[in-house]
This record gives structure tokens, sequence and C-alpha cells, in this order.
């Protein structure tokens, strides 16, 4: 008697276990939170550029676009469409990732490295803290600007 | 020698106490980082592996010539590789790429061949160092030369490879 309630009680954990941790997952995959989403959307934006592919790279960034080197959406994605062919290779490697949200804005700090390969043998390797800023439009998060941090000493 | 003793308790042990000490060693004493860029070229390579003693300075005062690893002094962190040229108050100048501390030219062996680089002069700070890369090729304008503040240095340069 004792034995079988022991059992019992040893399923009914296992059981809770299982639960516990279906729950979670999905949670995670099927309602990922906005920070999330954010990690994804710059995630998925490095890997398109690596692959060279403009058209959906170009998807993550809103039409009112700036940035710290003068460039807008237009000028931007013409920049990429008439020099992308001449790289090799892109290898970006992004981390310390900060975001700090409010509300459907988000501000994202983080390191960047860039390793490009351009088709004539020469390579350029660039490093630098960026800092970008984020607008939830159409249930989407797109980047409307990006300026470089400068480097504090003090 | 046996590696794993028949007593399984004391493998346990010892297996923990060689991972706390590699732990602390790691936290508090010696750290190594990845170069990326050439600033610091001929003497460390672009990619070399660094080794920075975390606790040198902790017991002697930095000197000029030390090769030292600092970070920014805000998120997201980042780390450099420099030469210490300039100490707290020194007056530091370049002329024709030679480096002059003081008024007095300071001879520096790391350095293949000299730039041209040609700065006024100008005081660090104090509880500052004046550091700069061995890779004076470039235009001056085109490197750091922070003046870094001696709490945001992690240590100095042991070895590299």
């Amino acid at each position: 008697m004792r034995r079988k309630k022991k059992r019992l009680i040893l399923r009914f954990f296992i059981l809770f276990i299982f639960l516990c941790l279906t729950g979670v997952c999905i949670r995670f995959i099927f309602f990922p939170d906005e920070d999330a989403k954010i990690r994804k959307t710059i995630n998925m934006a490095v890997s398109e550029i690596e692959n060279r592919d403009i058209s959906n790279f170009i998807r993550h960034f809103t039409l009112d676009y700036r940035d710290g080197f003068g460039n807008t959406y237009g000028t931007l994605y013409i920049f990429l469409r008439n020099n992308i062919n001449m790289c090799r290779y892109i290898d970006i490697d992004i981390s310390q990732m900060e975001i700090e949200r409010e509300k459907s804005e988000a501000t994202v700090k983080f390191f960047a490295r860039a390793v490009i390969g351009i088709s004539n043998g020469e390579i350029y390797k660039e490093a630098g803290r960026f800092v970008l800023k984020m607008r939830k439009e159409d249930f989407k998060w797109r980047i409307f600007r990006l300026d470089e941090m400068e480097y504090e000493f003090d | 020698m046996r590696v794993f003793p028949g007593n399984w308790k004391i493998a346990v042990i010892r297996t923990a106490a060689v991972i706390l000490i590699i732990v602390l060693i790691r936290v508090f004493s010696l750290q190594w980082f990845r170069t990326f860029g050439m600033s610091m070229e001929p003497t460390i390579k672009d990619g070399s592996i660094v080794f920075v003693n975390k606790l040198a300075y902790k017991f002697r005062p930095v000197q000029r010539g030390d090769i030292v690893v600092f970070r920014t002094s805000d998120r997201p962190y980042v780390y450099f590789v420099k030469r210490v040229i300039g100490l707290p108050g020194e007056k530091v100048e370049f002329r024709d790429g030679k480096l002059f501390i003081n008024g007095k030219e300071v001879r520096e062996p790391y350095i293949k061949e000299l730039g041209n680089w040609n700065v006024k002069p100008f005081i660090v700070k104090d509880g500052h160092l004046f550091v700069c890369g061995d890779n004076r090729q470039t235009f001056w304008e085109e490197h750091l030369h922070p003046q870094v503040s001696m709490k945001n240095i992690t240590g100095k340069v042991i070895g590299y490879r």
C-alpha cells in the first residue's frame, strides 16, 4: 500500500516537472518577450548581411532611417547594392548587447567586430561600439537610428 | 601516478579544488585576450593572444614602456592593448616621429619604423597614463591616443603569442 502511494507521488512529481518544462518551452518559443524579439531581429539582420541578402536586410530599417555616418534609408540601400558584390565574405560578430526598452521604442548598445574580404584580396577589419534605436512598426522591431559610441577612458 | 584515486570522494574534492584554483587565477590574477587590429604591430601581431597579469600594479607602479591592457569606462566594455608612453604629470611631445618626454628625447627600441608624427606638447593628467600603439606608420589622427585613468587599467601584458 505504502509502496503504491510512493509510486503515485513520484509519478505526479514527474508529471509536474514535465508540465513545467513544457510551459517554459511554450512561453519562450511561441511567446518570446520583446527583448528576445529585438535580439532576434538584430541577429537576423547580421546573418542576412553576411549572406549578402540586401533585400531582406533593408526590411529591418524604417523609411526615415538615419545614421551617424550620414546615411538615409535610400543611401544605405544604394551603397549596399553597389558594393556588396565586391565582398568575398562578410563576418560580423556582435557581443555585449544591452537593451533598454520603453513601450514601442528601444535603445540597443553593443560591441561589433567586422571582417570583410574584398574580391581584390584585401581584408578590412573594423570594430566599434554602436547604439541602435529601434521602433515597433507593424508588429516588427525596425531600426531607425544607428550611431557609433565614443570611447571613454576617464 | 593514479589520476583517479580509489576513493571517489577524494577525486571529487581534488577536481573541485583544481577548478576553484583555475577560476580564482582567472578572476584575480591572469586573464587572456585575443587581439583585433594592427596598432601594436610589429610587437603584437593581429590575432595574437595576450596574457595579462592583473596583480602586477598592486605591488609596483606602472613604468614607461610597459604594455598594458585597459578598458573603456562605460559599457559595453572594450579592451585595448597599448604601450605606456607618458606617466602622470609628464609633458609628452612628438617631433618627426621621435618621442620627447619633458623636453628630452626618449629612445623607443620597440619601434621598427618611425612615423612622421608631429604633436604639440601636452601634459598627462594626474592619475592617468598616456598610451600609444607601436605601429607608428599610420596618421596620428587615425589612432586612439587616450589618456587612460589608472582605474581602467586591467593589468600588465606578461606574454603574447
